[in-house]
């Protein structure tokens, strides 16, 4: 298991002049057809990247905390896992669409992050489970790196 | 017997002249034997013991007069048994003399148990006991003749206040060369062929454990050769018979003796005055093991320089093996056990057996203790079996008992007494009434006026223990009526040579140490944070492996086994009173509670051989752990002695045999967890350095905290009681979720207000996937959340 302490004083150290992760994070997620293949470490470390890189564009917590929210909610209607609808998870989608369709600038980066993975997370209610947990950590690495409300 | 007195007191004495010579500006000027008794002669202290100060000139091969006396044969032959590991060294030639080497701890001989080719580095002892807790050192000490002047100073005025005791009894000075010769080398010679060879030849044997095995060899030879030969004796120079006795001829016994049933014993008590009674019943049982190795040490017409060990509900004492011996110890074991059947029910035995051996057991002691041990061990197994009737008999009730019974013991056949306490009127047999008052006397005694304990042959007034024939009394000072009528003084951790005026004043080191406040358990109930009690037990792992493998062979002999044992023992009945005190010594103060003025708020139950039982504040118990872990480890100075406990904790009313086994429950995780660590909280078990980052940690948050008279609390706004309650969560969820819970305590640590760099400290420690660093976190914020709850019984 990779020490994460290291990987965070790196990381903090960089970040002015890093260039934009988003990018590199989507790709990264591209290949994985089904989110529950990716490991767990993947998925905070791509959490870190994404929620530092909002941090620095300028994104209030708010402004994505309404959809951590309604997916939230999706979560509780699957009753864990045995009401799983891939239907559901693909209709966030347009959800997150409208959302930055409203916040270009800073909500868009998100969006092209998640947009993939919302695609690796129809397949299984494990994959929605990992969704879930990749966007409960940008939230709160957002929140880490000192992004407010 | 006058002449076995001077025999054993010169066997005593026969060195002292190494302790003289090594303070004189031209040494080599006499022999250290000539050294020796030119002191004893010009200080007048020996003036009536003409016979016993030849012992220091008549003890070496190139003594006259070794060779036309009896005494001077075993004097001599007495010194050779009694340091086989100087035998040996002699035979090699490239030895050098040094007399200012220190003495290496005995200590340092015991290899890894679990890796035998794994020798320990060598520590040496100053050569001056300290005032404190004894530790070690690495570096090689420099002495000097200014030192041995000055412990031959200290000597002289502690001989000087008892000049009027004379002649001085073997007791006082037996107490003596203890409080001073403790750390002084018996012999100063260094072994040159290389540095491994040098350090593993180093003197390690005190001229104390060499000068008291010396007196308990010889006084077993008086008798075992005056028995033997009864017509030669007086008559007729027993040369070879001494010094060359043929191999298979035994004149020597290892007697052992062990309590069963201690467990059952001492912790199957009611809550209801669990700390008196507690105490009471576990000193009973020190009182009990010291009656019973000064009865067999009467019977068997020897001294105290016999007692080997004597400690935690053990003994061994080296006598002699004649006949009318193994009479004696039978008769004794016999009367012992017909008295502890009739007071307590067959709810403890004391075993008693004894080994034969030949002089090549003092050199390879092992198989002579590990008969000893399967001896005692089979004993064991057989339990009252000569007394079944008995056990099964049904008892008749006692009329006072129609309605209840005893509230400690629950025994129905005996008068029952009122018992007094605070709030509540209780029935007690008389035994366990008895027990009780001894734990209320031994409570009042503090740390200023030493206890005295007589032994009486009549029952004296106000509260006494009664075993055998005997009665025992407590007293905070001298008592000079009961003076005057006792058998025995007891004096308790007292190396004050004035309080030695009783010629049978003994001696005792014991773990007694209680917090002057501490009366009842509920008294450490209220102190710091949380309401809790903690009871500790503590042992030190491998003893067994220790004992049996872990010193090369060739330095298994008794004096070596011997002092190692009686080092450990030390350690649990005399340092552990100032370690968990925390006055004196750079104790753990987690908090910064100003421990050093207050005290421990805890109670040494029982401590002593290799163990230990403590009970009292959570907090105070807790730290008391880990601050007997490092001063054991600098004591012995060697690391593959290790030490393993165990910490249960619960509320005041929770049962002690509960307390009791819990503790144990979780010392044997601790053991089974590779040892070297404490168990604690119901599934954890740390190793010690993991313990510390424990502490560690609780010190971060703590900088987040205030710290109040009683409690922490919340500083400001920096960071919210919730804080510790998500955080004590997230720790637990790691144990599954491992990393995925790292963007939750990315969120949690955001909210944290305080300094940048006690936040970048606590974002270091949290924001990590090591599982260890987590469960660090856990106990640690467990913990702290404890010291944050605030006092108050309505809070527990
Ligand atoms: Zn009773």
């Amino acid at each position: 298991m990779p020490e994460y302490r290291q990987h965070h004083r790196h990381q903090q150290g960089q970040q002015q002049t890093q260039q934009s992760p988003v990018a590199e994070m989507k790709e990264k997620i591209k290949r994985y057809q089904q989110l529950k293949a990716m490991p767990a470490e993947e998925i905070v470390s791509i959490a870190d990247r994404i929620g530092a890189h909002l941090k620095n564009i300028g994104l209030k917590t708010t402004q994505i905390r309404k959809f951590l929210d309604g997916i939230r909610k999706i979560d509780t209607q699957f009753n864990r896992g045995k009401s799983f609808n891939k239907d559901t998870v693909i209709l966030l989608k347009p959800k997150l669409a409208y959302a930055a369709g409203r916040q270009e600038r800073t909500v868009k980066p998100l969006m092209e992050v998640l947009d993939p993975a919302i695609d690796a997370a129809k397949d299984s209610y494990e994959s929605f489970k990992k969704l879930l947990a990749l966007i409960e950590g940008i939230v709160a690495y957002h929140k880490y790196y000192g992004g407010g409300d | 017997m006058e002449n076995f007195n001077s025999i054993v007191k010169g066997a005593l004495i026969h060195d002292i002249g190494k302790l003289i010579q090594r303070a004189q500006p031209n040494p080599s000027d006499k022999k250290h034997g000539q050294w020796g008794y030119d002191w004893l002669q010009e200080s007048k202290f020996f003036e009536e013991d003409a016979l016993s100060i030849r012992a220091t000139i008549t003890h070496h091969k190139d003594d006259e007069d070794v060779f036309t006396s009896n005494y001077g044969l075993i004097w001599y032959e007495s010194d050779n048994l009694a340091s086989f590991e100087r035998k040996q060294e002699e035979d090699n030639e490239k030895g050098r003399w040094d007399m200012f080497t220190p003495l290496a701890s005995p200590f340092f001989k015991v290899r890894n148990p679990n890796n035998l080719t794994e020798y320990a580095e060598i520590s040496y002892l100053p050569v001056k006991k300290s005032e404190g807790v004894e530790s070690v050192s690495f570096n090689k000490p420099d002495i000097t003749s200014k030192d041995y002047e000055s412990i031959i100073k200290g000597l002289k005025n502690d001989l000087e206040l008892a000049r009027g005791y004379r002649p001085y009894s073997i007791n006082l000075l037996l107490m003596l060369f203890e409080k001073h010769l403790s750390n002084v080398p018996s012999i100063t010679r260094e072994v040159m062929r290389g540095r491994e060879e040098q350090l593993q030849k180093h003197p390690d044997i005190s001229l104390f454990n060499h000068s008291k095995l010396t007196a308990a060899i010889a006084g077993s030879m008086y008798h075992f050769y005056r028995e033997t030969y009864p017509d030669k004796w007086n008559n007729e120079l027993l040369k070879d018979e001494i010094l060359k006795p043929s191999p298979d001829q035994k004149p020597y016994l290892l007697i052992g003796g062990d309590i069963s049933g201690v467990q059952r014993f001492i912790y199957t008590i009611s809550s209801k005055g669990a700390l008196r009674s507690l105490k009471g019943r576990s000193f009973y049982l020190e009182l009990l093991s010291e009656h019973v190795v000064s009865e067999l040490i009467e019977a068997l017409q020897l001294t105290r320089c016999n007692i080997i060990f004597l400690g935690g509900g053990h003994f061994y004492i080296l006598s002699y093996n004649t006949k009318s011996a193994l009479e004696a110890i039978d008769k004794v074991r016999k009367k012992i056990n017909d008295f502890l059947f009739d007071e307590f029910k067959g709810s403890f035995q004391l075993h008693i057996d004894y080994v034969p051996f030949s002089k090549e057991g003092l050199k390879n002691a092992v198989p002579v203790w590990q008969g000893l041990s399967r001896k005692l061990e089979a004993l064991k197994k057989k339990k009252w079996e000569d007394r079944l009737f008995d056990v099964l008999k049904v008892e008749c009730q006692h009329r006072d008992c129609d309605t209840t019974y005893c509230a400690v013991c629950f025994r129905e056949d005996l008068p029952l007494k009122d018992l007094k306490m605070v709030d509540d009127i209780i029935k007690l047999c008389e035994p366990c009434y008895n027990q009780y008052a001894l734990g209320t006397e031994l409570i009042k005694v503090s740390k200023s006026n030493h206890p005295v304990i007589y032994k009486l042959p009549d029952k004296p007034e106000g509260d006494s223990i009664k075993i055998g024939d005997w009665y025992y009394q407590i007293k905070y000072g001298w008592d000079k009526d009961l003076h005057k009528e006792a058998k025995a003084v007891y004096r308790i951790n007292d190396l004050n040579a004035k309080h030695y005026s009783h010629d049978n004043t003994i001696y005792i080191p014991t773990g007694i140490y209680q917090h002057e406040d501490l009366k009842e358990l509920s008294d450490a109930f209220n102190v710091y944070g949380m309401n809790r009690i903690a009871v500790l037990r503590m042992d030190v792992d491998n003893l067994g492996k220790i004992f049996a493998e872990a010193v090369p062979e060739e330095d298994r002999t008794f004096s070596r086994m011997a002092s190692i044992s009686k080092g450990l023992n030390q350690f649990f009945k005399y340092h552990l009173n100032d370690i968990v005190e925390g006055k004196d010594i750079d104790s753990y103060d987690i908090v910064g509670r100003d421990m050093k003025q207050t005290g421990r708020r805890l109670s040494v139950v029982y401590s002593g051989g290799d163990d230990l039982f403590i009970i009292g504040h959570w907090l105070d118990v807790l730290e008391a752990s880990y601050d007997i872990k490092r001063y054991f480890e600098k004591y012995t100075g060697n690391s593959f002695i290790t030490i393993s406990g165990g910490i249960a904790i619960n509320h005041e009313n929770y049962p002690v045999y509960q307390f009791a086994r819990d503790a144990q429950e979780s010392e044997e995780r601790a053991k089974s967890g590779g040892k070297n660590a404490i168990g604690i909280f119901t599934d954890e078990s740390l190793k010690w350095v993991i313990f510390e980052k424990v502490i560690e940690r609780i010190r971060l948050f703590k900088n987040f905290l205030k710290v109040e008279k009683d409690h922490l609390s919340i500083k400001g706004n920096s960071l919210p009681k919730t804080f510790f309650y998500r955080l004590l969560a997230l720790a637990r969820r790691f144990r599954n979720d491992k990393v995925l819970v790292l963007p939750k305590a990315a969120y949690l640590i955001s909210r944290a207000k305080g300094k940048p760099e006690d936040i970048l400290k606590i974002k270091e420690v949290i924001m990590t996937s090591n599982e260890q660093e987590w469960k660090v976190t856990e106990i640690a914020t467990l913990i702290t959340l404890m010291l944050m709850r605030k006092g108050g019984r309505e809070n527990a």
